[in-house]
């Protein structure tokens, strides 16, 4: 029968999702709230490009990332040289795959619903003298924050089954960067279908549980 | 878009029809958008001035800007829309001045209330609060009254004035309708395709429009072409197909005999002559004519007239003179057109409007 079952992979999937969401959050929303309102050379260019990890296959996306923060690049000597570990094969990079593999959810989304504020909500704002911090703070992104917060659990749900582009960055070291969906294919590998089952399940409900919510968001009054 | 004045009037009204350049205007004086070159003054104060590169933001300009969609944040109550407006005034006191402003505009009992769940009047009046409470040195309203029903209209519009008043600030009102301009304006500025077609008191606009673009949109209906034959000491002689109209003369308008002209008269100055009066009596400007069309609107039935020469006439009657000259369809009537209430454009008439 199933025998002992590892609790690592649900633990290090929620803190790899955890983070990567956080992530995204702090740098995807700021880029959202640029993209939403300002247009300049080149603005759609970068529109269109925050597409690119759900329109690229995620092992092509992995493959990419592994390129681009590999030991021997730049930006893998740049982070080694400051964490002291490299960033490929380890669960720091899983939170890199994930993060990159679910930022569209947050941006297309809060880019969206920062759109979707009147114009003249915030240039009313501007005639009373808020600053375009203040106007962000306390106009747009409440305003917004419905589908800002859809986009994230939409984000979260993504990061937490993230498959392709972690296999390909972080591995399948269990124990170490083994994340649920990757020790569900393990599972299955090794034919051991209990396992497999029950891990999908448990994948399957956080999934469908993060499709409720934001369901329940957009019911909800405020 | 090519847009100038100078107001010094406290009531300023830009009129014209929507696309006229009238919201684009009000936006730059508050920084909304910024012209291509220019100046902007309020007081003596520069907001904008391309040549010595002056351009102060919103946030610098102190304008109290009240939307057509009044923009009131639809997640803070009526008084945290007011107070975020408030950063200058110390902490202690902005809840008495939330009061004193609501108090101002008529609706204390509101102060806690979520904007959507107002009437469009009261949303009115929570915007023009908000757009007081930075103590503005210009207020801008953008078509105030246009989201409101008639009875509530009548009622901001004297509330609107007396803030004023008592406030003693420079207003400027955006409106596309003839008569808000006329009844709020101490000076209106009429635009047309984003250029300022005249500039003046509201008298002057109606009834001495001195452009075809500014007669039509002030509502002068009835517009002619014709030919000035001669002038003297008060009275202007204009040839229209064989008739001679007489016009009283007026000064500042330079006109010479020859001089192909357009001349109008407003619908509610035409008069209609009643044929039991003895003929006798002196009427300039007589013409003869079949009622063609009766349209009774409420207080006013509007006439359209057909003379014997062809010429098409729109008269205004007050409800009882027209019952009472037993105003119907197919009527013959007898039309005078008042030597004072015709007034001459120097400008050709053409066909399209």
């Amino acid at each position: 029968m199933l025998g002992e079952v590892s609790l690592f992979p649900f633990w290090l999937s929620l803190k790899v999702a955890t983070i990567a969401t956080l992530l995204v959050i702090l740098v995807g929303l700021p880029l959202a709230y640029f993209l939403a309102r300002k247009r300049f050379a080149g603005s759609e260019i970068i529109v269109a490009s925050t597409m690119l990890p759900i329109v690229l296959p995620p092992t092509v996306l992995g493959y990419y990332l592994l390129v681009l923060l590999g030991r021997n690049t730049i930006f893998g000597k740049f982070y080694e040289g400051i964490a002291g570990s490299p960033l490929v094969f380890t669960w720091q990079g899983a939170v890199v795959a994930s993060a990159v593999a679910s930022s569209p959810y947050i941006v297309r989304t809060a880019m969206a619903a920062i759109q979707s504020v009147p114009r003249e909500m915030e240039d009313a704002a501007r005639t009373l003298g808020l600053s375009e911090l203040q106007i962000a703070l306390r106009i747009t992104l409440p305003l917004a924050w419905k589908g800002i917060l859809a986009g994230v659990v939409l984000a979260y749900a993504k990061a937490i089954g993230e498959f392709g582009a972690t296999l390909m960055i972080a591995g399948n070291i269990p124990g170490e960067t083994q994340t649920l969906p990757i020790a569900i294919y393990d599972a299955v590998q090794a034919g051991k279908s209990d396992l497999a089952n029950l891990l999908s399940i448990s994948l399957a409900v956080l999934a469908i549980s993060a499709v409720l919510l934001v369901g329940g968001l957009g019911k909800s009054r405020l | 878009m090519d847009i100038s004045f100078r107001s010094e009037r406290a009531m300023t009204v830009f009129f014209g029809r929507s696309g006229a350049g009238k919201s684009v205007t009000l936006r730059s004086i508050a920084g909304l958008v910024v012209p291509d070159s220019g100046t902007i003054k309020v007081g003596d104060k520069v907001y904008f001035d391309s040549k010595s590169r002056i351009n102060l933001t919103p946030q610098e300009r102190r304008t109290g800007y009240v939307f057509q969609s009044y923009a009131l944040f639809p997640h803070l109550t009526v008084a945290e829309n007011l107070l975020l407006a408030m950063k200058t005034v110390p902490k202690r006191e902005t809840r008495y001045e939330v009061r004193e402003l609501l108090e101002e505009v008529g609706i204390p009992e509101l102060h806690d209330r979520l904007p959507g769940d107002l009437s469009g009047g009261e949303q009115q009046r929570v915007a023009l609060a908000r757009a007081l409470a930075r103590n503005p040195q210009v207020l801008l309203l953008d078509e105030p009254f246009s989201a409101v029903d008639v009875p509530s209209r009548v009622r901001l519009r004297t509330l609107l004035k007396r803030v004023q008043r008592h406030r003693n600030i420079p207003t400027i009102l955006v409106t596309h309708q003839a008569l808000e301009a006329f009844t709020l304006g101490e000076l209106i500025v009429v635009m047309d395709h984003g250029k300022v077609e005249q500039v003046g008191p509201p008298e002057e606009i109606f009834y001495r429009p001195k452009t075809l673009t500014t007669a039509r949109l002030v509502g002068v209906k009835n517009i002619f072409p014709g030919v000035i034959s001669e002038i003297s000491q008060d009275t202007v002689y204009i040839k229209q197909n064989g008739k001679v109209w007489e016009a009283a003369s007026l000064s500042g308008l330079h006109l010479s005999p020859d001089q192909r002209v357009s001349w109008c008269i407003r619908p509610e100055a035409v008069m209609l002559l009643r044929e039991d009066r003895p003929l006798s009596l002196k009427r300039e400007n007589r013409l003869s004519g079949v009622i063609e069309e009766v349209e009774q609107r409420g207080p006013v039935w509007e006439l359209f007239v057909v003379s014997k020469e062809g010429m098409d006439l729109k008269i205004e009657l007050p409800v009882h003179a027209a019952q009472h000259m037993g105003v119907t369809e197919g009527k013959e009537v007898l039309v005078s057109l008042k030597k004072e209430a015709i007034h001459i454009i120097p400008e050709i008439p053409d066909s399209g409007f």
